[in-house]
């Protein structure tokens, strides 16, 4: 083991050069790594001194331990039990920190009610993988071909590895087949008694609950751990295919096969081949763009909004994102400027479209609308407005937040919040008024110079996301404007070509993706160089995503962690 | 599956379906069989509530005029006549919290600690600094229910800038230890009465498997780190809940039906009123029971941007009204708001005094509700005068008929949308005085003071409206 951290180290220096298919002359490792297969890549050895040798400035974020997200408990326990299994796990709700649940569930304390909620769910999966025991009996084949006293302890040994992704001591299996002895003679005898509460107690186990990152330190860089084999398929299976490992899996990193670098990337690209990827990916979008907080319109003002309606703005979004990530595997520029998008027949009508032919189509943008991908869908547009109105600023604010992760500072505390009264008897644009409440006003403008602008351009979007040229009130609507380093922008067009333009853009979707999949933030100062060679490597690969997550996933921002906090 | 970016949430219990209230228990569901004594000496035992309604108040119609025992209700109080005897006023006193950002330091009303981790890079960034007090009740209760605290809420919006613990949690058992609130009624039946109308034949069994998991717990913290290890402790404490569940006897009182009523309505078009409504009669419910003493109620959260229609008027946010000079004529959305909130709070205390005990009190004689919001001025996000309303006679620990205190009188330039003032004293006092009905020996409430002689912890109990 202690050999493997120079040759990891070396090997991911060329990694980040092989995943963007540019030769790097003289790295070990410069093979096709497709070459390997999951069980036989990461050979130890080598022995060589790695180009490492300590002090760096580099520390990654504490190691410990985080709890299952909500998709990955269902996940797994329909992996193990199976589909009606899964139907019926209901874990607690995760609450999010920084954006991310998952930040959240690593720093968060449980409440109070989390064990019973666990419980609660273990009851029902049990009967129901009870119920339907093929799944459980592909894992465990006694449960159905001889069910005795035997098969208790195989079901703690095997059930238990799976679900604890380690192997469990003698007296941790004890432990287990206690449970199920005593219940069994509570049950009158019943096998499936027995069963039945041993597997409530595995899944209450924080073992299963809680995903444990502490590694292995590093002889020369005493402040880094190299997750082990088991810990690193672990957090690969549960960011590329939303769950845990399976048992061969977990085997084969107990063997050793997943030490190596190259071994992490063959299986990282097994993974996205895999067809539940591009789910689990999905689940870092739904928290990244944040669309489920679309919050309804005045019926009497929008007659088209309906919750059908709001599902079909985010399917428009997701069809998308799938098109560009796993279909096109393209620059994922795309999803930002994309001169085309997919529609039904709601959204054909609230786009002013032809019905599609089919439930959904792939269609043109109408090119009098100005519209260019993402940011003129009318997910993101009616997330960002009110109940009856239009907002230049939350719609700027989700931009700068989300798509060039630029912080707005809260307001000094001195600062007057209240909007000042409007001129009295002038009829004004959502613009006109903003200009003269956020924008003349220094104290105000000094943040709000950063989101209304980026709002006015796409004043030619309705609350619902409709086309617009006039308001309600008849003026009409004036989407010009000028920001910063953009210049000037005419359009919802020209906003998406400048922010898919800006440097800042991959970066933020690096940043985002590393919270979503560590749980813990970058680090711009201990983790510079790391993080500068990610930027660079989703530049290289020309921002084709399913290669940011190869390259994030073979770096020491990956599979590293610090000493546990 | 999920098919799409629209996240899933989980709901317990039973979906959707008619709505259904649920009535009151029969007077003679508290069957407090043994007549316990309570350490006061009554029969019946003390309990506490928050309420929290988001970003504020008008201070000019909310302030009572008069103060002492002779005190009238102003105009933003009037839903509250019928109970007028069963309120006492702080008005005119300081949050001391240490440190700003917006909405964030009024929290501390309700904890007398200055939220930690500001910023973080984030923008609007806190966390909680320290417990509320309904947590510190919790523990000095702690054993003597089933459950230690209910956290309730009606509204399911979030502020859209406001990051961290603090803003979105009415209740902290400390820092990075948020008690989350249950927006959904039929959640909140499951979490407070669903373990008791279940049948618990494998009660045995399943306190075996809890004993057994924290063999894994022990392990587990001799792995990992401090932080961690804080986790864990929580872990075992979730345990222990659940122990105390399972080992409970049956309550003796009528439980309530599922209310069936998940509150999945989208933002702006929620049923706030009925959520309400729901929510505090299974808060009375619980009392009554006994299964708890402590619960919370987030009715909306600071900075959150709903528009609630079931105000007269309102067609924008809550939280822009509060900016928005011209929402604040007397009839204005924002000034109906304030009495559209009142209300909903009036409903809580009107079923409490409803709700009768076996000793012939009801849950208002023996409880204390207060209620506070994140700024007292909310256009200007103000932290001085910040007012706290506490209800209920506290089983004999507070003043009744109540009072109002008030330092000093609001100065008559003050008009909503201006910092208000004079202001002095400390709404931490408050707290402890609350406390002190829970643990007579209790000294100290909130964060000590650092060396300037800063912070917002309390060690002088208001004794104004003590009795």
């Amino acid at each position: 083991m202690n050999l493997r951290k120079p040759l990891a180290l070396n090997a991911v220096r060329c990694l980040s050069a092989l995943s963007l298919f540019v030769a790097a002359p003289g790295c070990k490792g410069d093979d096709d790594p497709m070459a390997d297969d999951d069980t036989s890549a990461g050979t130890e050895g080598g022995g060589e001194s790695g180009d490492e040798t300590g002090g760096d400035d580099y520390t990654p974020p504490p190691g410990g331990m985080r709890r299952l997200l909500d998709y990955q408990y269902i996940n797994t326990i329909a992996y193990m039990f199976g589909p009606q299994a899964g139907a019926v796990a209901i874990p607690p709700a995760d609450q999010s920190l920084y954006g991310y649940t998952a930040i959240g569930n690593s720093l968060i304390s449980p409440s109070l009610d989390l064990v019973e909620t666990y419980e609660a769910s273990a009851l029902q999966i049990a009967d129901a993988a009870i119920a339907n025991p093929n799944t459980l009996a592909g894992i465990v084949p006694c449960v159905k071909d001889s069910p005795d006293q035997a098969c208790y302890t195989t079901v703690a040994q095997t059930l238990g590895h799976l679900a604890w992704r380690r192997p469990l001591t003698d007296d941790e299996v004890a432990r287990i087949v206690e449970i199920a002895l005593e219940a069994q003679v509570w049950g009158g005898g019943d096998f499936n008694a027995g069963l039945k509460y041993e597997l409530v107690r595995i899944l209450l186990s924080p073992d299963f609950i809680y995903v444990v990152e502490t590694g292995e330190q590093d002889p020369s860089e005493p402040e880094e751990y190299w997750l082990t084999g088991p810990e690193v398929v672990t957090r690969l299976s549960l960011l590329l295919i939303g769950r845990a490992p399976s048992l061969t899996l977990l085997k084969s990193a107990e063997a050793g096969n997943y030490d190596s670098v190259e071994s992490v990337e063959t299986l990282a690209r097994a993974m996205l081949n895999d067809e539940r990827a591009p789910e689990a990916v999905s689940e870092f979008f739904a928290e990244y763009l944040a669309l489920e907080e679309i919050s309804a319109k005045n019926p009497a003002s929008f007659p088209l909004y309906s919750d059908a309606l709001v599902d079909s703005m985010v399917e428009e979004t997701e069809l998308l994102l799938r098109d560009v990530i796993w279909t096109q595997d393209t620059d994922f520029r795309d999803f930002i400027e994309a001169d085309y998008t997919f529609v039904d027949e709601r959204l054909a009508e609230l786009y002013g479209l032809p019905a599609p032919d089919n439930a959904w189509d792939q269609v043109m943008l109408p090119a009098e609308q100005a519209r260019a991908g993402f940011l003129s869908h009318a997910s993101v547009l009616a997330r960002n407005s009110h109940y009856d109105g239009n907002s230049t600023t939350r719609r700027g604010l989700y931009i700068q937040q989300r798509f060039l992760c630029y912080a707005i500072p809260p307001p000094p505390p001195d600062v007057n919040p209240n909007l000042p009264d409007p001129p009295a008897n002038t009829q004004m644009t959502l613009r006109e008024l903003m200009e003269t409440v956020h924008l003349e006003v220094d104290s105000c403008a000094v943040c709000h110079t950063h989101m209304d602008p980026l709002g006015f351009t796409l004043e030619n979007y309705d609350p619902l996301g409709a086309w617009r040229t006039h308001e309600p009130n008849g003026l009409p609507v004036d989407p010009v404007t000028e920001y910063a380093d953009f210049g000037q922008i005419g359009s919802a067009a020209d906003l998406a070509a400048s922010v898919a333009m800006d440097p800042r853009l991959g970066q933020c979707i690096v940043n985002n993706m590393i919270r979503f999949g560590r749980g813990s933030l970058e680090n711009p100062t201990r983790e510079s160089a790391e993080l500068q060679e990610l930027y660079a490597s989703f530049e290289t690969a020309n921002y084709r995503f399913q290669e940011l997550l190869i390259a994030f996933v073979t770096s020491e921002l990956f599979l590293q962690v610090g000493e546990p906090k | 599956m999920r098919k799409h970016l629209k996240r899933r949430t989980f709901l317990r219990g039973a979906l959707g379906g008619g709505i259904a209230s649920i009535a009151l228990p029969a007077l003679d569901a508290m069957m407090n069989l043994e007549q316990t004594a309570f350490a006061d000496g009554s029969s019946q035992p003390r309990r506490y509530i928050s309420w929290f309604r988001g970003n504020g108040f008008m201070l000019d119609r909310f302030e009572p005029i008069g103060v002492g025992p002779d005190w009238q209700l102003n105009d933003h109080m009037q839903p509250l006549a019928a109970l007028k005897d069963y309120l006492n006023v702080v008005t005119g006193t300081t949050n001391r919290a240490k440190d700003q950002i917006t909405h964030h330091e009024g929290m501390t009303v309700f904890s007398g600690y200055s939220f930690a981790d500001k910023g973080q890079g984030q923008g609007f960034f806190s966390n909680a600094g320290g417990p509320t007090l309904d947590a510190v009740i919790s523990e000095v209760l702690a054993g003597q229910t089933p459950i230690p605290g209910v956290h309730l809420g009606a509204s399911k919006a979030q502020s859209p800038a406001d990051e961290g613990t603090t803003m979105h949690n009415l209740s902290h058992r400390g820092h990075l230890q948020p008690n989350p609130a249950i927006t959904n009624p039929s959640a909140a039946w499951q979490a407070l009465f669903g373990s008791f109308v279940q049948p618990k034949d494998d009660r045995e069994l399943r306190l075996h498997i809890l004993d057994s998991v924290k063999g894994e717990v022990s392990t587990l913290q001799s792995k990992l780190g401090t932080e961690d290890n804080v986790r864990l402790e929580a872990h075992l404490d979730s345990i222990a809940a659940l122990e105390a569940k399972l080992s409970a006897a049956a309550p003796v009182c009528d439980l309530p039906n599922d209310p069936m009523f998940t509150n999945d309505e989208s933002i702006n078009n929620e049923q706030l009123t009925l959520v309400n409504e729901l929510m505090s009669d299974l808060i009375c419910y619980a009392f009554n029971c006994d299964l708890t003493r402590v619960a919370t109620m987030l009715f909306l959260e600071g900075a959150a941007e709903p528009t609630l229609n079931e105000i007269v008027g309102s067609n924008s946010s809550w939280h822009e009204y509060s900016h928005n000079v011209q929402s604040w004529a007397l009839g204005a959305p924002f000034d109906n708001g304030q009495i559209y909130m009142m209300e909903r709070f009036a409903y809580l205390l009107t079923k409490m005094r409803d709700t009768m005990e076996l000793d012939g009190t009801n849950l208002l004689d023996n409880s204390m509700v207060l209620m506070s919001s994140d700024a007292s001025d909310g256009s200007v996000h103000s932290i001085r005068r910040h007012p706290m309303l506490v209800a209920g006679h506290g089983g004999g620990h507070l003043k009744y008929p109540g009072v109002h205190y008030q330092p000093e009188a609001l100065s008559g330039n003050y008009s909503y949308g201006s910092h208000p003032g004079p202001t002095s004293g400390n709404t931490s006092d408050v707290l402890l005085a609350i406390l002190q009905g829970f643990d007579r020996n209790a000294s100290w409430v909130g964060e000590q003071l650092n060396g300037q002689g800063e912070g917002a912890g309390s060690g002088t109990p208001l004794a104004d409206i003590m009795a």
